[in-house]
C-alpha cells in the first residue's frame, strides 16, 4: 500500500509517535531490572541505553535517506530485491505482533497483581486491546494525533514520582561503579530493551512529510524524553530503596507511591496506573499498527483496517497463554534475542548493504 | 434515520451499558462490609507465641454517629495466620488499608521485627504509611483502653504520634521507611517509645534497634530531640530545657531549636580508624529564662558559648549511650558504604562491634535569633 494523503503525518506527529511507542510497560520494573546488573549506577546505565537508542535511530536514519522510496516494501526491494524484502517484512511484522503479546502479558501480570486480582484477564486484555484496536485501524495521521493529545498525562506520570521525594537517602545509589564499568554496561545492554520502539521509524518514516533533517530532530527529541524520564524514574526509585530491598520489589515506582498518601487521594499508586494505562495502551496500539501495515504492504491492500482485527485478535489469545511467570520470562527472553536481531543486526546489515551499493553506482 | 445513526446510537446505548456492570464486577470491595482495622499490637505471650489485638472503627447503626471502637484478641505464630483467626472473630471483612498505627510491646520487639511486616509489605492493599511504636509493657493493653479521653485509640495514638514528629520528639517511621532501613546493613533505626504509668500514656524518647530488633535500651526525651537534631531531622521545630552554669550562676532555659545546619563527614585515617566529624549550628528561639543574666550583646554571647559547650557535652553522652547499646541511628556504616566502599567490604563482617568503638566528634553551635517580647 502507498501512504495516501490522509496517512502522512508532520515531523511533530512523528515526535509523539516514537514517543508514546517508546513510553510502555517497561517504565514500572525498569529500576528494578537494571539494578540487578549495574547495582547503585542503573541510572547512568539508563543514560547509555538512551545513547545507544540515539545511535541506532541514526543508522535507521542514514539507511531510510539513503534508500527513497513510498514505503519501506519498496525501498527494501530496491536495496535487497523481491523476495529478500518481503521476508524482512514478515519478520518485522511477526516481530512487532510479537511484542504487542509481550506488552499485554507484562500489562496483565501488573494489573492482576496491584489492581485486580479477582477480574478474569480476558476482561483486562479486551479492556486495553478494544482501545487500542479502535485507534490502531484509524490513519497515521489520526494516530499521532491522538498521541500528541494524550503525551500531556507523562507530565502527572513524573510529577507523581516526584512525591516520592519524601523520604529519600542520597546515599543508598552510592558507590555508583559498586559493580564497576562492567555492570554498568551490562545494565545499559539490558536498558536496550526498554527503549525499543524507535523500530517504529523504518515503517513509518516515509509517512513523514518535511526534510529528513526534521524527521531525524523529531525521532531524536522523543528519545530524548524518554531517556531523560526513564533516568529520572530510575533515579527516583534508587534513592527511595535500600540497596538490598530493590531485589525485593519489581514494580519499584508503584511501591513507591504506595507508600506515601495525599489528604484526598489515599492511593497515588493507583492513579499512576491509571494514567500508565494510557501509555500501555499506545504502546500496544503503535504496534498492532506497524504489524497491520507490514502486512498491508505485503499484500498490497488499500488499508490496514481489516489485518488490524485479525492481528490483534491473535495477539490477544496469545497473550492467555504467556501469563504463568515461567512462559513470560521465556517470552521475555526470546523477544530480546529478536531484538537484537531486528533492531540491532539487521539495520546495521542493510546500512553496510547500502552503502556498498551506493559506491557501486 | 438511516442505518449509520442507528449504528451510532447502538454502539453508544453498548457503551453507557457497560459501564453499567462492568465496573467492580469482580474486585468491588464495598466500604460498608469491611472492618477497618485503625491500629494493631504485637505483644509476646508468656509462651513465647505471638499476640495480636487490633482495634476496629466502627459507627453503630442506630446509636447516632457516635463512631466506636472494637477490639478483637488472637494468639498464633504468624501475622497472616492471625489475620485469619481474627477475622473469624469480626463480623465484616478483615480490612487493613486503613492501618494508621502499629505498636510493639518491649518484649516483642526484641524479636525480629522483619517477619512480622513481611505480610504488610507483600499485600497490594496494606497501609505502607502506617506509624509504629514500641510500647513499655503490653501493648495490647493499651488497645483494649478503646477510648482514651474522648478520643479513639486509634486516632488517639496517630495523633500522639504525628504531633511528636512535628515538634522532633521522636523520628518519622512509617512502615515502609522502616523497611528500607532493616534491609540496610549500614543504618538502624529507632522508633517512637510510649510509656503507660498507671493510665498516662506519652512519648518517653526513641526506641533504641539494633539488626532489626529492639536493644532494650532508650533514649530519653530530651536526647531523642537532640539525637534528631544531630541527625538533621529536625520537625517543625524542637524544644529544650538545659541547666547551665555561667559565671558560678546556674542558668534555667527552654529554648525552641528553629533552624539547624548540619555538617557530617565520615573519613578513614591512614591507619584504618574511622573517624566521624558531626557538627551542628542551630538557631535558638530563647521561651524561658529563669535567671536574669543580662540584655547586652556580651552576655548573650556568653550565653551562647556556655550553652553550645553544654549541648556539646550531651551529645556526646547520647552518642555514648548510642554506640554502648549498638544503635547506628545516624547511619555511620551507610556513609561508609558511600563514600569508602573499599573500607566497608573490608570491616563489613564485625560492623556491629567495630561502630561501638568509632570515634564520634560531636560539636553543637549555637545562635539566638529571638528570645520573646521581653529582654
Amino acid at each position: 500500500m502507498n501512504y495516501s494523503v490522509k496517512d502522512k503525518i508532520t515531523p511533530n506527529q512523528f515526535l509523539f509517535f516514537i514517543l508514546q511507542t517508546q513510553l510502555g510497560v517497561g517504565i514500572l520494573s525498569l529500576a528494578h531490572q537494571i539494578h540487578k546488573d549495574a547495582k547503585g549506577g542503573a541510572w547512568i546505565s539508563v543514560l547509555i541505553g538512551g545513547l545507544i537508542s540515539q545511535i541506532m535511530i541514526v543508522i535507521f536514519w542514514v539507511l531510510l535517506k539513503r534508500n527513497k522510496a513510498s514505503n519501506f516494501l519498496q525501498a527494501m526491494e530496491k536495496l535487497v530485491g523481491k523476495i529478500t524484502a518481503k521476508g524482512l517484512v514478515i519478520g518485522y511484522s511477526c516481530f512487532y505482533a510479537l511484542v504487542t503479546v509481550l506488552e499485554l502479558s507484562e500489562y496483565i501480570r501488573i494489573m492482576t497483581k496491584w489492581v485486580f486480582p479477582e477480574t478474569p484477564v480476558w476482561i483486562n486484555i479486551l479492556i486495553v486491546a478494544t482501545a487500542a484496536v479502535y485507534l490502531a485501524k484509524e490513519s497515521l495521521r489520526v494516530i499521532s494525533r491522538m498521541y500528541l493529545f494524550v503525551s500531556f498525562l507523562i507530565f502527572p506520570l513524573v510529577i507523581f514520582t516526584i512525591f516520592g521525594f519524601k523520604n529519600v537517602h542520597f546515599t543508598y545509589p552510592m558507590p555508583f561503579l559498586e559493580e564497576g564499568w562492567l555492570g554498568i554496561f551490562k545494565g545499559a545492554n539490558l536498558s536496550f530493551f526498554y527503549f525499543l520502539g524507535y523500530e517504529a521509524m523504518l515503517l513509518t518514516y516515509f509517512a513523514v512529510e518535511g526534510s529528513d533533517k526534521d524527521k531525524l530532530k523529531a525521532a531524536s527529541l522523543g528519545n530524548l524524553f524518554v531517556t531523560l524520564v526513564y533516568t529520572f524514574t530510575t533515579y527516583v526509585c534508587l534513592i527511595s530503596f535500600a540497596p538490598n530491598e530493590l531485589p525485593l520489589v519489581p514494580e519499584p515506582v508503584l511501591y513507591v507511591l504506595k507508600s506515601y498518601s495525599l489528604h484526598v487521594v489515599e492511593r497515588i499508586d493507583l492513579l499512576f496506573l491509571s494514567i500508565w494505562m494510557v501509555s500501555v495502551t499506545t504502546s500496544v496500539c503503535s504496534f498492532v499498527y506497524l504489524s497491520s501495515i507490514g502486512v498491508a504492504q505485503l499484500c498490497k491492500a488499500k488499508n490496514h483496517k481489516k489485518f488490524v482485527y485479525w492481528i490483534a485478535a491473535v495477539c490477544c489469545i496469545g497473550t492467555t497463554f504467556t501469563l504463568t511467570p515461567h512462559r513470560g520470562e521465556m517470552l521475555d527472553d526470546f523477544i530480546k534475542i529478536l531484538s537484537y536481531g531486528f533492531v540491532f543486526a539487521i539495520p546495521i546489515l542493510l546500512l553496510i548493504i547500502s552503502l556498498f551499493r551506493g559506491r557501486e553506482s | 434515520m438511516n442505518s449509520l445513526t442507528v449504528k451510532k446510537a447502538l454502539s453508544v446505548c453498548f457503551c453507557i451499558l457497560s459501564l453499567f456492570i462492568l465496573p467492580g464486577c469482580w474486585d468491588q470491595d464495598l466500604l460498608k462490609t469491611a472492618d477497618l482495622v485503625y491500629i494493631t499490637a504485637f505483644d509476646q505471650t508468656p509462651e513465647g507465641r505471638l499476640k495480636m489485638t487490633i482495634g476496629i472503627h466502627d459507627i453503630p447503626a442506630g446509636q447516632g454517629d457516635k463512631p466506636i471502637c472494637q477490639t478483637y484478641t488472637a494468639e498464633g505464630d504468624s501475622t497472616r495466620s492471625l489475620r485469619n483467626a481474627l477475622d473469624r472473630q469480626t463480623s465484616g471483612n478483615f480490612r487493613t488499608y486503613k492501618t494508621r498505627v502499629l505498636l510493639f510491646s518491649g518484649k516483642e520487639a526484641q524479636e525480629d521485627l522483619y517477619p512480622l511486616l513481611d505480610s504488610i509489605y507483600r499485600d497490594p492493599k496494606a497501609a505502607l504509611d502506617a506509624r509504629m511504636a514500641v510500647v513499655e509493657g503490653e501493648a495490647g493493653e493499651l488497645v483494649n483502653l478503646k477510648e482514651l479521653k474522648g478520643t479513639l485509640i486509634g486516632r488517639f495514638f496517630e495523633e500522639l504520634l504525628l504531633g511528636g514528629e512535628k515538634t522532633t520528639l521522636i523520628p518519622r517511621t512509617t512502615v515502609q521507611s522502616v523497611c528500607s532501613t532493616m534491609l540496610d546493613p549500614g543504618e538502624d533505626f529507632g522508633l517512637p517509645y510510649i510509656t503507660n504509668k498507671d493510665g498516662a500514656i506519652s512519648l518517653s524518647g526513641i526506641a533504641m534497634f539494633h539488626n532489626n530488633s529492639y536493644t532494650n535500651t532508650h533514649l530519653s526525651v530530651e536526647e531523642a530531640t537532640l539525637f534528631l537534631v544531630l541527625k538533621n531531622k529536625l520537625g517543625d521545630k524542637g524544644a529544650l530545657f538545659r541547666e547551665i552554669s555561667m559565671d558560678d550562676k546556674k542558668v534555667s532555659l527552654m529554648f525552641d531549636i528553629r533552624d539547624e545546619h548540619r555538617n557530617f563527614d565520615v573519613g578513614v585515617t591512614e591507619d584504618g580508624k574511622i573517624k566521624v566529624d558531626l557538627q551542628v549550628k542551630i538557631k535558638i528561639a530563647i521561651t524561658e529564662l529563669q535567671t536574669e543574666i543580662g540584655s547586652d550583646y556580651a552576655s548573650m554571647k556568653k550565653l551562647e558559648k556556655a550553652l553550645s559547650e553544654d549541648l556539646t557535652r550531651m551529645s556526646k553522652q547520647v552518642i555514648a549511650k548510642m554506640q554502648k547499646s549498638g544503635f547506628d541511628g545516624f547511619g555511620i556504616g551507610r556513609q561508609l558504604i558511600a563514600h569508602h566502599f573499599s573500607y566497608w567490604k573490608k570491616v563489613e563482617k564485625d560492623w556491629g562491634d567495630l561502630y561501638k568503638t568509632v570515634q564520634i566528634e560531636p560539636r553543637v553551635e549555637v545562635e539566638t535569633i529571638h528570645k520573646g517580647i521581653i529582654n
